[in-house]
């Protein structure tokens, strides 16, 4: 079942990489390639054309390359700053306190809004949309990460070690660090999936700077537009965006429950610990 | 009042005052510099030239010359007394406006909010009274799998089924075009209208958290001792799980559900674009787009304060529900 999961995911998401890193090459159009606006699709346009006469396909192509490098960027800032803080939380015992409590004051807030509003405030630029999603995506990982590592250092094994006379430099790297490979695994892409939905929203809003293809601003384009609902045009320009941004969040969700559950089988109860990362939820601040 | 909601109080009041600093700087962050803004003179397409004298009367008008201690109090000052400053585009004091269009988001979020928790509470309660069986498993992946489509997936979904293709209900705005009500219905009629799909789009979209929640805290409590302990007394099924477990689980809830409201504000934004509703997210974003600053940060106050105060009186509650809490 698991492994089915992560073949799936890996399926759609290989797809669409695949397509949208070679969007110079396979699109049918180049992207400042005008043509009639909301023309419906034919064999030049095979998804037709958006408001402004660019081709829906080619588009698409190209947003894919701003979802794919926000995910994977955000993915991996986010998850290196979750394991040293929630490592550094779980490791050193003096610096438990202080960092979980800043954890779970960020944790409390409701992200979403925080984002739309600093968003709002700063200059609309894809750097921009990184640094946001960094900054403020990395705590989940430091709360998982935190208990890991300090059952890790409690261990018997770990004890041993140290009464043999191990550092904690050695400690680290021949305990607990390949015991955190799945969960780094795991973690990357949990928060890549959450950056691209955070980023598809931000662009659905029209945050982005406009000369960003995403699919969000794709969409963002579609929505203000009046004739959009009006005529067949949402057909082509509302439609594939959304169920392409939702196949490719759909394949990150599959291959994270699925490695969450190969990694960890006897997991007491598989489907609440990885549902409870999906719907990034605060834990209880105490 | 006791000891303990004087010190949640004061807790409050000192995250309030962050809040409003934070809020006076926050436009430091944003490109551009406020004497443009001002020169631009709003709405007017037309770019006006503007001579460094000009600019700097207006500097000294506005009085953005003097040091920043200074500007910060006279904010505190006009805070305090309920000003929120002046919009340049609209040329209408920020908080008139906040008014008009929260005037529209306070029924979307309150009949949403009221909505989710139907679904989500008792989804959820049946959820937990069932684990691990085959109804518990389709309802935690059903509300799962809707919760990690993108934000804006149900409301785009709901507009195309029931407004673009059955049109059964409008797909933009709050009231009918000639802002008359629509044939056959009183202003309430056409407000609850377009009201309908919005609402339901927020509820269905934060009912998953709702339903999340509830089933966990549950799950959690149904594991205690007591719980074994009044079953062992031959108390019904039913009666355990309500007297009992949910009773116990109601401080927790209510904490969460406060959450809840956080992550409505932001599901605001969505469904208010999806259906180009007039509210105070559309207003917010299209303040972003004309660079309208003080209305922008007029907002974010707003939205903030809502959000902590749904905190605070979920503080007060769970003070209320909870009997150890008042013992001590």
């Amino acid at each position: 079942m698991s492994k089915r999961f992560v073949k799936i995911g890996s399926l759609i998401l290989v797809v669409i990489a695949c397509a949208s890193l070679l969007a110079a090459l396979i699109s049918p159009h180049a992207i400042v390639f005008r043509a009639q606006p909301f023309d419906s699709p034919s064999w030049s346009h095979p998804f037709g054309t958006d408001d402004v006469g660019h081709d829906v396909l080619s588009n698409l192509l190209h947003g894919g390359r701003t979802s794919l490098l926000v995910g994977v960027i955000v993915g991996i800032l986010t998850t290196i700053f979750g394991l040293v803080v929630g490592g550094l939380a779980g490791y050193v015992k003096s610096l438990d306190a202080p960092l979980m409590r800043a954890v779970d004051m960020l944790m409390v807030i409701p992200r979403l809004p925080l984002i739309i509003f600093l968003s709002l405030f700063l200059k609309p630029s894809l750097w921009n949309v990184i640094l946001i999603l960094t900054v403020f995506g990395w705590p989940v990982t430091a709360r998982t990460v935190r208990p890991l590592v300090k059952g890790l250092r409690n261990a018997e094994f770990v004890a041993a070690a140290r009464s043999i006379g191990a550092g904690n430099w050695y400690i680290l790297r021949r305990h607990i660090f390949p015991q955190l490979y799945a969960v780094f695994a795991v973690q990357f892409v949990l928060e890549a999936r959450q950056a691209v939905l955070a980023e598809a929203g931000l662009g659905f809003l029209g945050l982005e700077d406009p000369t960003t293809k995403s699919w969000g601003m794709m969409l963002s384009y579609a929505f203000n537009h009046e004739a959009t609902f009006i005529s067949d045009a949402w057909h082509w320009t509302v439609l594939p965006p959304t169920i392409v941004l939702s196949l490719f969040v759909l394949s990150l969700s599959l291959i994270a429950v699925g490695l969450e559950a190969s990694f960890n089988p006897r997991l007491r109860d598989r489907a609440n610990t990885i549902t409870q990362k999906l719907i990034i939820i605060p834990r209880e601040v105490q | 009042m006791s000891r303990k909601i004087v010190s949640v109080l004061l807790q409050y009041l000192v995250l309030i005052f962050l809040l409003v600093t934070v809020n006076f700087f926050i436009v430091y962050l944003a490109p551009g510099n406020p004497v443009d803004v001002i020169a631009r003179g709003g709405d007017d397409l037309l770019p006006k030239v503007v001579t460094e004298s000009e600019k700097q009367t207006l500097r000294q008008y506005y009085g953005l010359d003097r040091p920043l201690a200074e500007q910060y109090f006279s904010y505190l000052s006009h805070i305090a007394r309920g000003d929120l400053g002046y919009s340049f585009f609209y040329h209408r004091p920020v908080a008139e406006i906040i008014f008009d269009y929260a005037k529209r988001t306070v029924p979307l979020i309150s009949t949403g909010m009221a909505l989710a928790l139907l679904i989500g509470l008792p989804l959820g309660i049946v959820s937990a009274s069932r684990r691990g069986q085959r109804l518990d498993s389709i309802l935690l992946i059903s509300q799962v799998s809707l919760h990690s489509l993108p934000p804006f997936f149900i409301a785009t979904i709901l507009l195309i089924v029931f407004a673009v293709k059955l049109q059964w209900f409008p797909f933009s705005g709050s009231t009918s075009i000639s802002g008359l009500p629509s044939t056959g219905m009183g202003s309430f009629g056409t407000t609850l209208y377009h009201l309908t799909l919005p609402v339901i789009a927020l509820a269905l979209w934060e009912s998953t958290t709702i339903y999340y929640f509830t089933r966990n805290s549950l799950i959690d409590i149904l594991s205690e001792d007591f719980i074994l302990v009044a079953r062992a007394k031959g108390l019904s099924q039913t009666s355990v799980f309500i007297h009992h477990a949910l009773r116990a689980a109601l401080p927790t809830l209510v904490t969460r559900f406060a959450l809840v409201f956080g992550f409505m504000i932001g599901g605001v934004f969505f469904v208010e674009q999806v259906f180009s509703y007039p509210g105070i997210a559309m207003l917010a974003l299209s303040a972003f787009h004309n660079y309208d600053y003080l209305l922008l940060r007029g907002i974010f106050l707003l939205l903030a304060l809502a959000i902590l105060i749904a905190n605070l009186l979920a503080d007060i509650c769970v003070h209320r529900l909870d009997p150890r809490t008042r013992a001590s």
